[in-house]
């Protein structure tokens, strides 16, 4: 996304005009559809309103993130979240972030701890993905892409281990609205296999997403 | 007083275009500054500008001086199918941590707010180059943008090409080294002893030097060869058989059914750079011709063992000492004669990579490293003639048209005054013997191309010229517009959303629409005169993509900086002064932003600063203490009204305006009055606050709820707030001018009012039908 600057700011004390108004709010919500005077709720402003526009850090920067960073938390499995052997990709929690975008790169980082249960003899494998409005966009996949079923065939981890997984990515964001999310795909150990396999715990640390504004 | 029965109403009269003229109409103005035409046609201040990246920090921060003058350029374009959004911007800039401004060409990267060195003298530089600070009258740097990069040229200094991810010089201004030809060469084979009967040393032709053909030096077949095949160059005539003289036996049992002559042959070749955006160099010179001498294998000397190909004489050759290209050069295509002796060609033809033409090629060797080329490409595979291209010149005009980079006056000679073409889609490379064109008969300097749809406009100073493809779609032709309008320099030209080019000459303000040159600045005729001549070669203008509107800023008066802004809107003129831009230009996507170069005023929460120079978004503004540009202070000064009846004396007694509201409570126009043909002094002066009576106010921002309710004296309720619109109102002024000729009404107001119109009423001398003197006795 290129700058964007508003045409109007709202000034105290200045007629509290609705054309003004949109001109100040336009450059925005030409992307994102869905603010203008007339979404506004006036009854909602009660002890009136002053809008500052901040260039630095309101529109050269479009930074989401979710950050869940906690170094108590950092491979503490009592934090995590179960997640067992899936067919398909399943969302992590704590991940999904929306926004608007005229079209642009995002620079995705992404830090997902996960761990085996101590009862578990070897180490499920795990898959780790951005998805983008529920898709799975597949170049940005990390992890052990070993999807060989066969029990001892396939790669598997020491048991009780504890990882933490980085995606470091970049990917075009279409125009329009937009929802990214992680998701993990677990792979079964091989004792488990074909029984439901192993719950792999799981936490997103951090989450963000950086449009490379221009 | 007199009754309002003898008072004469003129109006309203609604001002919205200046005019020098000494006869103009009360709707014409002397001044309209730093006021913009809205979409309801009223007129409202100016708006910003506003930093495109803010230098200055509010509060404790301080502040971060990053730009310095001189600035010579700015350019916005997108790349890579628009996701490569492209913004460059010539002049020194400090960035945040560096302890010394560098000069050069920057460009923006958005993403975390700085900016990178792309071109200059310093270290950090993507691309090393000293350039000429803008300190004398020069163009300025000029950028042509293309599908797939930005033609960047200094003034002065070679031309370079930025895709967004990579700089480099635009296609070759020097030439390849020759390469080396290495072929066969005849030597002596040591048969046998000659004293018992042998033939001792003799020549075996074609055996010695660069020698791989399938006979091997001693004559016998090369058998390692054959496992390859024959070679392939070498022109062999099966009809040629030869005799063994004295011995009267001509063949007998030596025949060769499969016998034949090599003839002598002879090839050259020449070598070209390719760079990673398709240019081509000029060729080197020739290489040193590779000979293979007459050879045969029909003669009963030969020992042969039966029939034996006469294609296995053919020769392979090889060239070495290619060279290698500077930076950006990505391939080489090696070009080579024909059998120059036996093919009577003398072109040279691009040596394919493969044994077919693929389209995954594109040079003979895809490397910019190798040495050598051994070359086994038959003649009658050379199909592709050689592009001969000229060197690029060092040129100071560019533009894109009609498929191909026009470049102008270029080197120091008489290419001052040419236009030239590169190849269709290759922006650097210049073919030998393309289209070419002097313009002007008179030898002048190009000083302006700019494109038009279906050509080129070409200028000089005192001419102007369309370009266009000639009638049988071969070439191109030049047509003369004009023998006396030029312009005046390169930035000074724009074309309005309509079609309609608009340029500076040094005799005005002219446009052509694809049919005729006129001149609009009639009405402003004594403005241009005060333009700065000198320095107008750096004037800069560009059309505001959301107004239509073009901008032309120029030095006016003493100024060497574009200190003027005159605002032509296709039907007349204004004129601004929020920002000293010394260049401009207009964002190529959606945000439709126009981008002033240069410096203005500002009002940061630390106290007002002026004269700043940075990049600033014209008609945009931040809140109150975010690094805001001052509030402008507009003016709409009339023209002297009752003009058109000066002769006959009149007392105006009162001015109504038409304003609307704007700005707080507390904002202010003033009033002057003037009369009689002199601006001073000034007669009458006072302030009007904007906004309506007390009866009605406005609803503010930070002091009003919406959620609220009123008292409304029309419906006699409680009514609940809503969004209302700005109340357009009059407000009266009363002036009392008395028995004057003409006078004269300025509003100037600081921030934000806006202007609808204007309406007065004056008593004519015979009011009350007294036969009232004019005043003076001189008449």
């Amino acid at each position: 996304m290129s700058w964007r600057f508003p045409k109007r700011v709202p000034r105290e004390g200045h007629p509290l005009s609705p054309e003004d108004l949109a001109e100040g709010l336009r450059p925005f919500y030409e992307l994102s559809g869905d603010i203008n005077e007339h979404n506004i709720n006036a009854a909602s402003i009660v002890s009136g309103l002053t809008v500052g526009v901040d260039t630095d850090n309101d529109i050269a920067y479009r930074i989401k993130e979710v950050n869940n960073y906690d170094a108590s938390a950092l491979f503490e499995q009592s934090n995590h979240t179960k997640y067992p052997v899936t067919a398909g990709w399943a969302e992590i929690a704590d991940t999904e972030i929306e926004f608007s975008t005229a079209g642009a790169p995002f620079l995705i980082f992404a830090a997902i701890d996960y761990g085996m249960n101590p009862t578990g003899s070897t180490m499920a494998q795990a898959q780790f993905v951005v998805m983008l409005n529920g898709s799975p966009h597949i170049e940005s996949g990390v992890g052990c892409f070993d999807v060989n079923a066969l029990s001892g065939a396939h790669e598997t981890g020491v048991g009780s281990g504890q990882s933490r997984c980085c995606i470091d990515a970049v990917i075009f964001v279409p125009p329009g609205k937009h929802r990214l999310s992680l998701a993990v795909g677990v792979r079964p150990s091989p004792p488990l296999e074909d029984t439901g396999g192993p719950a792999l715990n799981i936490r997103n640390s951090q989450f963000v997403c950086v449009e490379l504004a221009r | 007083m007199s009754f309002d029965h003898w008072r004469r109403q003129e109006g309203p009269v609604a001002q919205r275009h200046q005019s020098d003229s000494l006869f103009a109409s009360d709707t014409d103005a002397a001044k309209i500054e730093n006021m913009v035409l809205t979409a309801e046609g009223s007129l409202r201040t100016v708006v910003g500008p506003l930093e495109y990246d803010p230098t200055l920090r509010d509060g404790t921060s301080g502040a971060i001086t990053n730009y310095k003058t001189p600035f010579d350029g700015v350019c916005h374009c997108l790349l890579g199918g628009g996701q490569r959004d492209v913004l460059l911007v010539v002049g020194h800039i400090k960035t945040a941590g560096a302890s010394a401004f560098i000069y050069g060409v920057w460009e923006h990267q958005g993403w975390d707010g700085t900016w990178r060195l792309l071109i200059g003298d310093d270290a950090s530089a993507s691309y090393r180059m000293s350039l000429i600070k803008a300190v004398a009258p020069q163009f300025q740097t000029q950028f042509t943008v293309t599908p797939n990069g930005v033609v960047i040229t200094p003034q002065e200094r070679r031309s370079l090409f930025y895709d967004g991810y990579t700089v480099g010089e635009l296609g070759y201004a020097q030439r390849p080294g020759p390469p080396t030809g290495l072929g066969p060469k005849s030597g002596l084979s040591h048969d046998s002893d000659a004293s018992s009967g042998g033939e001792g040393f003799v020549d075996i032709p074609n055996s010695r030097g660069y020698s791989h053909s399938a006979v091997s030096a001693d004559g016998t077949i090369n058998t390692d060869a054959l496992t390859w095949g024959n070679n392939r160059l070498g022109f062999v005539s099966p009809m040629s058989f030869g005799s063994q003289e004295g011995t009267g036996t001509v063949f007998g049992e030596k025949t060769n059914s499969m016998g034949g002559v090599l003839e002598p042959g002879e090839w050259r070749a020449r070598v070209q750079w390719i760079d990673r955006w398709g240019n081509l160099s000029p060729l080197s010179n020739r290489s040193n011709p590779v000979n293979c001498a007459r050879q045969e294998n029909v003669t009963a000397s030969r020992d042969k063992e039966g029939n034996e190909d006469a294609n296995r004489m053919k020769i392979a050759i090889a060239w070495t000492d290619l060279a290698t290209g500077p930076d950006g050069t990505v391939g080489r295509i090696l070009s080579r004669t024909k059998d120059q002796i036996n093919s009577g060609i003398p072109d040279y033809f691009e040596i394919p990579a493969y044994a077919t033409e693929a389209s995954t090629t594109f040079a003979t060797i895809e490397d910019n490293r190798c040495k050598a080329y051994p070359d086994n490409i038959p003649d009658t595979w050379l199909i592709l003639k050689t592009t001969e291209v000229d060197p690029v010149p060092t040129f100071r005009l560019s533009a894109l048209a009609l498929g191909r980079m026009w470049v102008a006056n270029y080197g120091d000679g008489v290419g001052m005054g040419a236009i030239r073409a590169s190849m269709p889609g290759r922006w650097g490379t210049f073919e030998k013997n393309g289209p070419e064109i002097y313009p002007d008969t008179q030898g002048s300097n190009v000083t302006a191309l700019h494109t038009i749809p279906g050509g080129l406009l070409a200028f000089t100073a005192q001419s102007c010229f369309i370009i266009t493809t000639s009638e049988n779609g071969e070439g191109f032709r030049a047509a003369t517009l004009s023998s006396a309008i030029g312009c005046v320099g390169p930035n000074a030209i724009a074309t309005m959303p309509g079609g309609k080019t608009v340029w500076l000459s040094r005799n005005g303000v002219f446009t052509w629409d694809g049919k005729e040159l006129a001149e609009i600045s009639g009405p402003i005729r004594r403005r241009i005169k005060r333009l700065n001549g000198a320095w107008l070669v750096r004037a800069s203008a560009a059309v505001a993509a959301e107004t239509g509107e073009f901008r032309l800023w120029a030095a006016e008066d003493g100024s060497t900086t574009n200190n003027i802004c005159l605002v032509y809107d296709g039907v007349g003129w204004r004129e601004r002064t929020d920002v000293t831009a010394h260049s401009v230009c207009t964002t190529r996507d959606a945000r439709q932003l126009m981008l002033a170069l240069g410096t203005a005023s500002a009002s940061t929460s630390s106290g007002p600063v002026s004269d700043h120079p940075s990049l600033w978004v014209t008609d945009r503004e931040a809140s109150t203490g975010k690094r805001t540009k001052a509030e402008n202070t507009a003016v709409l000064e009339s023209h002297w009204l009752r003009s058109n009846r000066s002769n006959r004396k009149a007392s105006p007694h009162e001015v109504t305006v038409w304003l609307r509201e704007a700005g707080d409570g507390d904002s202010e126009i003033t009033i002057d009055v003037m009369r009689d043909w002199r601006n001073t002094p000034k007669i009458h002066t006072e302030t009007r606050k904007m906004r309506f009576l007390s009866e009605d106010p406005p609803l503010r921002w930070d002091n009003a709820k919406l959620a609220g309710t009123e008292y409304n004296k029309y419906t006699r309720k409680q009514e609940t707030h809503t969004w209302r619109e700005r109340r357009a109102y009059w407000t009266k002024i009363n002036i009392v001018v008395p028995s004057c000729e003409v006078f004269k009404i300025r509003l100037t107001g600081v921030g934000d009012w806006e202007y609808v119109a204007m309406e007065y009423s004056e008593l004519d001398r015979n009011a009350g039908k007294v036969k009232a003197g004019h005043g003076r006795s001189d008449r």
